[in-house]
């Protein structure tokens, strides 16, 4: 049942790629047909509009491109020109019908004295150029945008697909910002979608670009839940359960209202494009809920980043060129210094900071999202402060092009709750069991590593068959970004100095050159897959 | 442990694929660089020039070993006609009838061999690909699908200007593509006759 709809989607793309192949199959023909002037008649429309030749019983040719035949039936009228049996152009014979356009003049050939008439008709070119241009112009263009944008491809963190409840959908992406063993840390993404149906339960987990991905674990944290509660997680790692969700009644950005963009968790996000004179220039969204909560309430944000923080990424990579596993070799071996570094440019471009209005009209922080990633949308919880039921006022700060933002939300918390860890049951890999993977996931020692295309489904089995559940991802682990020739060629230490050593000035002269990039960035990264799954 | 370190250097197989695509693309470029024989440029018009050519078409013919030593075994020249279970080839030099069952075999080029337009094309839509793939870059995959396309393309259109026997046709097929598709005129010398002018290879 999980497979049959990927299994489908797959056989559509395997059937257009052979009926592509297909149009390419059928070679350029020439359908000539000969036949006696008394069939001039059935000379079909499509010929009508080519021109038609005449073979006399002397040997002479006409070739005629306008014709008709005369009303006695016995004759056929037209326009062209007159060839000897040697084939040498002579001047047309024949009675005058009277002068048209051009000078040219129309000539009377009896039947009597025709041979045969030939048509041509040539077939098997228009669907092989249809199958060339379906196939080649996109293929042109992104391989021509992705040499010339080299950061806007390819990239990606570990991937998981869970049950939506008609098909395998990408939920989540797996710590995004270890990008080293030292910034090895667990992440918790919420299966905000997800479906079960069973005990069964289960997630693939992909490797789709040229990284290494190193993973320890990934188990499941599970709650039971009733009717329409939810239970969303803090940055912090808390649980709670919550009632009752009340939508926002004003929502306004520097572009104006974007409530709808927000209102459903559906992928159409608010995004804005970035400074073009400085990539860390701020942002406000005002937000308005008509009613709020008695005792503890905290705002839902269903979000992911843009590309700017992987283009940010990719770029410190190719500045420092063939020398990436020297810096990365001191910050294993515990160079603060270096991390702090990396650590700072991060920091400078920062989170989604949450910020609530008192009731002396002061603007209070109440939390931060930091979560990196541009794959999955990912749902946190920001606490707010205890205040009275009524109306409340909210302020997102963020930066400029950083956030993709799905979903805003009010929610009452009820009460803290504690998840129950699942860890895989089995581990299928190509559809057999894969013992060795499941002993990987389950050992800090020897962790499981995969590879681009690499792909592996994780069983897990639920408490209850009946039961529902709200779910989530703990995993941990790190990546390894493949080095890539098209970075090497952009090495440039002075400018790796100045991205790490001075961020801020670093962010403002980047800007123009993202901004070259940044419209087409988020189109080509999801067509630029290195594995599709 | 030691597993686990091939797999994370694995990457080195990146170049590999690299050189395996190239090697593709050179085979398929040299199997494009085989060419028919020697053909004057005014019988090689393009498919739709057909409908205007006044000449018939160039054809080559192998004829048995058993035939006159005086005759060549392989004549090639404009079709003239085919009448009475005879070809009539007009050569450079004169008009040579060969009998049917003499003929060992025979291709007739109707038109330009148009796979090289398509090689070109697919070559010119595959250029970062080939670029990607000389300076390993993984760009170089998203070219593949295109080159199975064009490629197809171009070893499929290969032979489909030439009628050929014994293998593809039957002899009686050769002769919608004569000077004369009606047989020889009655009145016409065809020693006066010659080929298409200043176009004799």
């Amino acid at each position: 049942m999980v497979k049959t709809s990927s299994f489908y989607a797959v056989w559509c793309i395997i059937s257009v790629f052979l009926l592509l192949l297909l149009c390419c199959c059928a070679p350029t023909v020439v359908i000539r047909k000969l036949r006696p002037p008394s069939d001039i008649i059935t000379v079909d429309q499509a010929s009508a509009k080519s021109s038609l030749k005449v073979h006399m019983r002397n040997g002479s040719l006409y070739v005629l491109r306008n014709y008709n035949t005369a009303l006695d039936k016995d004759t056929l009228l037209g326009m062209g020109d007159f060839y000897n049996a040697d084939r040498k152009k002579v001047p047309l014979p024949g009675v005058k019908e009277g002068v048209v356009k051009n000078g040219q003049q129309i000539v009377r050939i009896p039947y009597s004295d025709i041979a045969l008439v030939e048509t041509n008709k040539i077939g098997g070119v228009t669907g092989k150029l249809l199958a060339m241009g379906f196939v080649g112009v996109p293929s042109t263009f992104l391989s021509v945008f992705c040499l010339a944008n080299p950061k806007a491809c390819f990239g990606s963190c570990p991937t998981f697909y869970a049950w939506n409840g008609k098909d395998m959908k990408l939920m989540a992406e797996g710590f995004s910002s270890s990008i080293l063993r030292k910034y090895e840390q667990s992440d918790i993404d919420m299966l905000y979608w997800t479906k079960t149906e069973g005990r069964d339960y289960h997630l693939r987990l992909t490797n789709e670009a040229l990284e290494t991905h190193i993973i320890r674990y990934a188990d499941l944290l599970i709650f039971p839940k009733k009717d329409q509660e939810r239970v969303f997680a803090t940055e912090e790692g808390k649980f709670y359960r919550t009632s009752e969700i009340h939508l926002p009644a004003i929502c306004k950005g520097p572009e104006g209202d974007c409530m709808s963009q927000v209102l459903v968790m559906d992928s159409r996000e608010r995004f804005s494009a970035s400074d073009p004179k400085n990539l860390a220039t701020r942002e406000y969204i005002d937000l308005e809920f008509n009613s709020g909560f008695v005792g503890q309430a905290g705002l839902v944000i269903g979000a992911r980043q843009t590309l700017l923080t992987t283009y940010l990424f990719y770029q410190s990579l190719a500045y420092v060129g063939n020398e990436n596993g020297y810096y990365a070799a001191k910050i294993e071996s515990g160079d603060v210094r270096m991390q702090k570094k990396v650590q700072r440019i991060w920091d400078l471009l920062g989170g989604i900071e949450v910020f609530v209005q008192t009731a002396q009209g002061k603007w209070l922080k109440a939390g931060e999202i930091r979560e990196m990633g541009p794959i999955a949308s990912d749902v946190h919880l920001v606490p707010l402060p205890i205040q009275s039921a009524g109306h409340v006022k909210m302020r997102l700060k963020m930066t400029r092009g950083l956030w993709r933002i799905d979903y805003l939300g009010l929610a009452g918390m009820s009460e803290r709750v504690e998840p129950v860890c699942i860890k895989p049951s089995y581990v299928t890999t190509n559809d057999s069991i894969n013992p060795g993977v499941l002993t990987q996931l389950c050992d800090t020692i020897e962790p499981l590593i995969t590879l681009p295309g690499d792909s592996h489904v994780l069983h897990y089995t639920l408490p209850e068959s009946s039961g529902d559940y709200e779910i989530f991802l703990k995993s941990k682990g790190y990546y390894l970004e493949w080095m890539r020739d098209e970075w090497m060629a952009e090495k440039n230490l002075k400018k790796a100095y100045l991205m790490f050593g001075f961020p801020k000035l670093y962010l403002r002269l980047i800007a123009k050159k993202f901004k070259l990039v940044e419209p087409g960035m988020e189109e080509s990264f999801w067509r630029s897959r290195y594995v599709k799954n | 442990m030691n597993r686990a370190w091939k797999k994370v250097f694995g990457g080195a197989d990146m170049l590999r694929i690299s050189q395996i695509w190239m090697v593709f693309v050179v085979a398929a470029a040299l199997l494009n660089c085989t060419t028919p024989g020697k053909i004057p440029s005014g019988y090689l018009v393009n498919p739709r020039g057909l409908d205007t050519v006044t000449h018939g078409r160039w054809i080559f013919i192998v004829k048995s070993y058993k035939n006159d030593p005086g005759v060549p075994t392989e004549i090639s020249g404009e079709l003239i006609a085919v009448q009475n279970d005879t070809f009539y080839v007009l050569t450079p030099k004169t008009v040579i009838p060969v009998p049917t069952e003499v003929i060992r075999k025979a291709s007739l080029i109707m038109f330009k061999d148009q796979s090289g337009k398509y090689f070109i094309a697919t070559c010119l839509g595959l250029v970062p690909n080939i670029i990607a793939a000389f300076t390993g870059s993984a760009v170089y995959a998203i070219g593949i699908p295109f080159a199975i396309v064009g490629f197809g393309a171009v070893l499929i259109e290969r032979s489909a200007n030439t009628l050929r026997f014994p293998r593809k046709v039957r002899l009686s097929q050769f002769n919608e593509f004569a000077r004369f598709p009606q047989g020889i005129p009655p009145g016409v010398d065809i020693r006066n006759l010659s080929l298409m002018a200043n176009q004799v290879p």
